[in-house]
Parts: structure tokens; C-alpha cells; sequence
């Protein structure tokens, strides 16, 4: 192991795009210190960091920033090389890149942002919307314990903190089903495989407290 | 049965354990049936002198505290690598060695990385004194150099002599060891095959031989029921 390395993070114990980016330093085995940001408050350390877009995730490596989740993600997999998360294969690297931004764009906005400012009868059409999108990543877990294949990688970070850890939790408290096990086994399947494994059970936010944070949020999106 | 008549044998094993599981390969490909006899390694049974197998004590059987152990009649041997050479020279069909000079080097160089360079370093009793002294992502940072190391040095080795399994077409003593090796650190470590395209492709090749699937941790008489 190299001389001491100074790994940092910035996050919120509630944001999906954070919790992805410490399964993937767990499973690398990568140590840092964690600094708990406030939503609200955020610290004069974070605006400094990252003064563009005032967010987290923020990744401090031997003194330089890397910020926006799925390019920390990357970067993670690029400096510490060993246990790859993304494949080598560049067809296979640009389909988990696809995936990533569907989930991040279009299956967040789908299944949190446009529902959350719709009221009940809009949000039954968001509904069926995200379960539109999600469709195509159950087709993409046919045959796969996981994303990454075999073993838990980039895809199944981002699915995993975004999705089951984190709008089911704001679907919940919304009083809305909108992953049926009849309609989507397969993602049924992958979730209780990533509910085994430890590294990822260890990035799983509380649920009730989770729970509670979503609704706020909810009532924050529509206040905006 | 190729003992049949005979004392039945005996293994001491646990569902996880990769050293019992490379054990469990040889007996089914010889054709051997035994007595199972789980030994829990998390809960400490090894060390407890009261215990389901009296009137005999573990320590007794094994000092070590390991599994497997195997017992023959009045014989009893442990360590994986002990065991399995003296099956192999016990019922010599089908040999787990091949006849060239060369590729038996191999095969004893692939399974010397796997029982001394990979395994000890990723063994219950080590990766929980790291968890204790140090924290969780010293453990994690450790097992992955290990297997790293190790895999990147098996890859290597097996590149050019591959075929259908590790060092031909027939199952011979390295696909004992690596079988284990590699489905532990899929499942246990999340490790990603695929900078070790040879060994991946070794890994696949055992998914249609009884022999290995019915090995596996999962279908031990000890394994916990998945819900």
C-alpha cells in the first residue's frame, strides 16, 4: 500500500449521489474522512470547493476536487485501477454510461421531480412513466446477478443509491407503488442481491428517517 | 462407489470454507461418498471442547482449528492440499495430476499461489484482526491486494497453458484450487473477473461439471437457507 493518501468527502447523509460514491470506496477498500454537510447550511468548505454548483458529492484526492457523482465515480476507478467498477470493454462502458444518465436525468426527474410537483391525477402519468424507463433496466439485468455482471460495479451504484435507497423511499411516503414484483422480477431480484452485500447494506440511508426526508424534499420541490 | 464396502470417510468442513471446498471437488471426482460433518468456523465450534461430535474434540482431530479434516478409518490428515494428495494416490482414477513434467509444475505452482499466497491472507481469523486493530477499510484494501497479486500472477501462469480448464482439457489439481478461490472472491469480496480473462473463462468451464456445482458453499448441509 502507497504512502498516505488524503481522500475526502463531502456529502449529505440523505443524497443518493453521494452514498454511491462510498459503496464504491468501500468496495476498492479506499479509507477517507467524511464530512457531513447541511442542506441548508452548507459550510464555507463546500461553497469553496465547489462554488459552480454548491453540491454534493464533493471528492477531495491529495489536495484536488473532484466534483458531479458520476464523474467522481470514474475518477475513483482511474486512480485506484485495482477491482475495476466499470468493464474494460468500451461498448460495455458506454452502456453503463448510458444507463447512468437515464437514471440520474430522466428516471430521477420522471420519478421524483415532475411527481412531485404533479397532484394525484398527474402523478398516476409519472408513474407510469418511470415505469416506462426502469423497464429497460429490468431487460438489462436478464441472466445478471448484477449490473457489473457477476460482481456489484458502476451501474449498480448508481441504480441502487438512486432507485431502491432513495426514490422508493419518496414513492412510499407518497403513498405510490411503483415497482411491482409481478411487472419487474428481475429488478426485485437485483435489489435483494445488492441488500447482501455488505459494502452496499452499509450505504443504505435509515429508512424511516429517509422516508421522512423525502417527503420534505417533495414539499420543497413543489414550494420552488 | 470407488469405496464402497469400506468405512465410510469422513470430512470435517464448513460451507464457506474454501479450503473445505476444494476438498469437497476432489471427493466427488473420485467418486467417494463421506460423512459430512459440519464445523461452524464463525461461531467458534473448533475451539469449544464440548461439542456435537463427542466424545471427540476438534483440536483433538485438527490442532490447527482448521477445516477440512478428513478421516479414514484410523487416518486422519488435515490441510486441503495433504488431503487431496492423498486421495489422488488412494484412488488414482481419474488423476489429478498430469503425466508431463512440465504441466504438473504448473499445476503445483498454480495451487502454491492459491494455498499460501491468496487464501491465508483472506481467512476468517486474519481479516477479523485487521477489522479489530485497524478498521473495515484496511480488511477490504488488504483482501483486495491479495487476490490482485495473486490473480494477476495466476493469469500469467495459465495464459499459455489453458485449454479447455486450467492446464489442458482434463480437470487436473489447479482447477481444485482456483475453483474455490475465484468463486469466493466473486461472492464474498465482489471482485471483478475481468482483467483475468483466462481465469474467468476456467470459471465458466466448471458451470456444467457436477462435480463442482454440487461443491459449492451453497449446497452444503450447513449453508444458512436463503430466503
Amino acid at each position: 500500500m502507497a504512502e498516505k493518501e488524503e481522500v475526502k468527502l463531502l456529502g449529505i447523509w440523505a443524497s443518493p449521489f453521494n452514498r454511491r460514491i462510498e459503496m464504491a470506496l468501500k468496495l476498492k477498500g479506499i479509507p477517507y474522512d467524511y464530512v457531513e454537510e447541511k442542506l441548508l447550511d452548507k459550510s464555507p468548505l463546500l461553497l469553496e470547493l465547489n462554488p459552480i454548483h454548491k453540491k454534493v458529492p464533493v471528492l477531495v484526492h491529495n489536495g484536488k476536487t473532484i466534483l458531479e457523482s458520476l464523474v467522481i465515480l470514474e475518477y475513483i476507478d482511474e486512480a485506484w485501477p485495482h477491482n475495476p467498477i466499470l468493464s474494460q470493454d468500451p461498448y460495455e462502458r458506454s452502456k453503463a454510461r448510458f444507463f447512468a444518465k437515464l437514471i440520474d436525468e430522466q428516471i430521477f426527474d420522471a420519478g421524483f421531480v415532475s411527481m412531485a410537483r404533479a397532484d394525484e391525477k398527474g402523478r398516476e402519468a409519472f408513474v407510469e412513466k418511470t415505469r416506462e424507463l426502469i423497464m429497460h433496466l429490468e431487460k438489462e439485468l436478464v441472466g445478471k446477478d448484477f449490473f457489473g455482471g457477476k460482481s456489484v460495479g458502476f451501474l449498480d451504484f448508481v441504480a441502487g443509491s438512486m432507485i431502491p435507497f432513495c426514490l422508493e423511499r419518496g414513492w412510499e411516503g407518497m403513498g405510490l407503488e411503483v415497482i411491482t414484483e409481478e411487472k419487474f422480477p428481475e429488478f426485485k431480484r437485483w435489489v435483494k442481491n445488492m441488500e447482501k452485500i455488505e459494502i452496499v447494506k452499509e450505504c443504505i440511508p435509515p429508512r424511516e428517517k429517509h422516508i421522512e426526508h423525502m417527503n420534505f424534499m417533495v414539499q420543497r420541490v413543489r414550494s420552488a | 462407489m470407488a469405496n464402497s464396502g469400506a468405512e465410510k470417510l469422513k470430512l470435517y468442513s464448513y460451507w464457506r470454507s474454501s479450503c473445505a471446498h476444494r476438498v469437497r471437488i476432489a471427493l466427488a471426482l473420485k467418486g467417494l461418498e463421506y460423512e459430512y460433518i459440519p464445523v461452524n468456523l464463525l461461531k467458534g465450534d473448533q475451539f469449544n471442547p464440548v461439542n456435537r461430535f463427542d466424545p471427540e474434540d476438534y483440536l483433538t482431530i485438527n490442532p490447527m482449528g482448521t477445516v477440512p479434516a478428513l478421516v479414514d478409518g484410523d487416518i486422519v490428515i488435515s490441510d486441503s492440499f495433504a488431503i487431496i494428495m492423498y486421495l489422488d494416490e488412494k484412488y488414482p482414477e481419474p488423476p489429478l495430476l498430469p503425466r508431463d513434467l512440465h504441466k504438473r509444475a504448473i499445476n503445483y505452482q498454480a495451487m502454491s499461489i492459491v494455498l499460501s499466497g491468496i487464501q491465508p491472507h483472506q481467512n476468517l481469523a486474519v481479516i477479523r484482526y485487521i477489522e479489530e486493530k485497524i478498521n473495515s477499510e484496511e480488511k477490504t484494501s488488504w483482501v483486495n491486494n491479495a487476490i490482485t497479486k495473486g490473480f494477476t500472477a495466476l493469469e500469467k501462469l495459465l495464459a499459455s497453458s489453458a485449454g479447455k480448464h486450467a492446464t489442458g482439457d482434463e480437470i487436473y489439481l489447479a482447477d481444485l484450487f482456483l475453483a474455490p478461490q475465484i468463486h469466493g472472491a466473486i461472492n464474498r469480496f465482489q471482485i471483478n473477473m475481468e482483467p483475468y480473462p483466462t481465469l474467468a473463462k476456467c470459471y465458466e468451464s466448471y458451470n456444467d461439471l457436477p462435480a463442482f456445482q454440487n461443491a459449492v458453499p451453497e449446497k452444503q448441509p450447513d449453508a444458512p437457507s436463503t430466503s
